[in-house]
């Protein structure tokens, strides 16, 4: 019996598309995985050494510590690009630099207010923090690189920049970015906002009263895209009902987020998040009567919308 | 030294995908369905992968996640899940012409359990302590139910046998 049973499972037969199967999961893995690598190295960065070599390198910086009025002044925004090309891989890595420009040259030295100093601060930690996340991708698309021609070659592209959200008297808001292309492109997105007049560099927890923002949200959003769907059929969410494998449950206590030139809280997800890939990054701003009653300071937001 | 284990890893899955496809077979039973279960248990691997301390756990680690990734198919896919007899028919069809029809069938009688352990002990060649691992089952256990189930297949199948006879 025991031969029998050996003997019938040595003769049995795969199908054809088992091998093409693993072969092309593996890939489509092996794509993810330097951003996956990035994740991971980025968090454990700490950048104290590069910050005095940014703020060497960027005199306008290190002047702007010696107190400049900042309240009010639009930052400037300069990026440095690391460019890669050579035909199969190519990569183009923008780093944003903010830079806290004088109103005038010949203004006054005078000793800036805390808020000020705190602004100044924050925008260095920002700096550091970008250039490392830079320095990590361009690190783990080498490496890819690598491991792509060890594997018999192939195609990689990486493309990562930044968009200025909002910049006006109170707040400033930067969105960064990473397209990773193989076969198909994904996308994925960070955010930072900073309260100019107050100088600090918003997470979303601190911009309420306590947890009960997270239920509330997450239940305006599954509403929202509920409503989004009847409306146009095109739009898919992963809300109850529609996936039964992926259902969006809510919001985490830090959900990508920034402060759109409207004043208004804008939530976003990544591709994937919250529906099927073609719908792409999505982002929801929030009504300002919903976040009322939960918000630390009402004043914080647009009222009107 | 994480890269090195995931490259590890890639090699084993090309290496062991039969293996690997079988086990799998033994839960959902039909091809498209095992493809799907194996897809995913290698993705979520390759995603867990810089875990994974020593090279000898691997295989283990691979068949507790192939198990637990099947195991969740047959919950979610429970209300929907239809074998018609066309389908049954058409399969046994499609296999390998030379191939034990009688044991085919006869194994097609066992729980999922039970298919599971033949497939572990005679399909893969796992020890009795191997199984007992990945299923979380004592040794005992294990070694006489498969004793169980030789002695339930051996019956239906002289059963066969004496019915229609083949050579």
């Amino acid at each position: 019996m025991k031969d029998r049973l050996n003997q019938y499972h040595q003769n049995r037969k795969t199908p054809a598309t088992l091998s093409r199967m693993v072969e092309k999961t593996i890939q489509k893995d092996r794509k993810n995985r330097w951003y996956r690598t990035l994740k991971r190295t980025g968090i454990g960065l700490v950048a104290s050494f590069s910050l005095i070599i940014l703020m060497t390198a960027h005199p306008a910086m290190a002047k702007s510590l010696q107190g400049i009025p900042l309240v009010g002044e639009a930052f400037k925004v300069i990026s440095i690009a690391n460019i890669y090309d050579d035909g199969s891989y190519n990569s183009t890595i923008e780093t944003p630099v903010i830079v806290i420009e004088s109103p005038s040259e010949t203004a006054p030295v005078q000793e800036p207010s805390n808020q000020e100093a705190q602004v100044v601060e924050i925008v260095e930690e920002l700096n550091s923090r970008y250039k490392e996340e830079s320095q990590a991708l361009y690190e783990a698309f080498m490496a890819e690189v690598e491991e792509i021609e060890a594997n018999g070659g192939g195609h990689l592209g990486v493309d990562s920049g930044y968009d200025i959200l909002t910049d006006d008297d109170r707040f400033f808001a930067v969105s960064r970015y990473v397209v990773n292309t193989v076969a198909s492109s994904s996308t994925v997105k960070s955010f930072d906002t900073i309260d100019k007049e107050n100088g600090w560099l918003l997470t979303l927890p601190s911009l309420f009263k306590d947890d009960a923002y997270l239920d509330v949200i997450s239940q305006w959003l599954k509403d929202e895209m509920v409503r989004q769907m009847a409306e146009d059929d095109q739009v898919i969410y992963w809300v109850e009902g529609v996936n039964p494998s992926f259902v969006f449950e809510g919001i985490e206590a830090n959900q990508d987020f920034y402060i759109n030139k409207d004043h208004q809280l804008v939530i976003a997800f990544d591709k994937y998040l919250v529906g099927p890939g073609y719908m792409g990054l999505r982002e929801f701003p929030l009504p300002y009567k919903l976040l009322e009653p939960h918000l630390v300071n009402p004043d914080y937001l647009n009222k009107d919308l | 030294m994480r890269k090195s284990m995931y490259k590890v890893f890639v090699k084993y899955l090309e290496q062991h995908q039969k293996s690997h496809y079988y086990y799998v077979l033994s839960f959902v039973a039909q091809e498209a369905n095992a493809l799907d279960v194996l897809q995913e248990s290698i993705l979520k691997g390759l995603r867990q992968i810089d875990h994974l301390k020593e090279v000898e756990k691997m295989n283990p680690w691979f068949y507790r996640i192939m198990r637990n990734t099947s195991i969740d198919f047959l919950r979610r896919s429970k209300r929907v899940t239809v074998v018609d007899f066309k389908t049954m028919e058409t399969s046994i069809l499609h296999e390998d012409h030379y191939e034990d029809v009688d044991l085919t069938n006869a194994l097609k009688t066992l729980t999922r359990e039970e298919k599971e352990l033949v497939e572990l002990k005679y399909g893969q060649g796992f020890t009795f302590r191997e199984i007992s691992q990945l299923t979380d089952l004592p040794e005992s256990t294990v070694k006489t139910r498969t004793y169980r189930i030789l002695n339930q297949l051996k019956q239906l199948l002289t059963l066969g046998d004496t019915e229609v006879r083949k050579s």
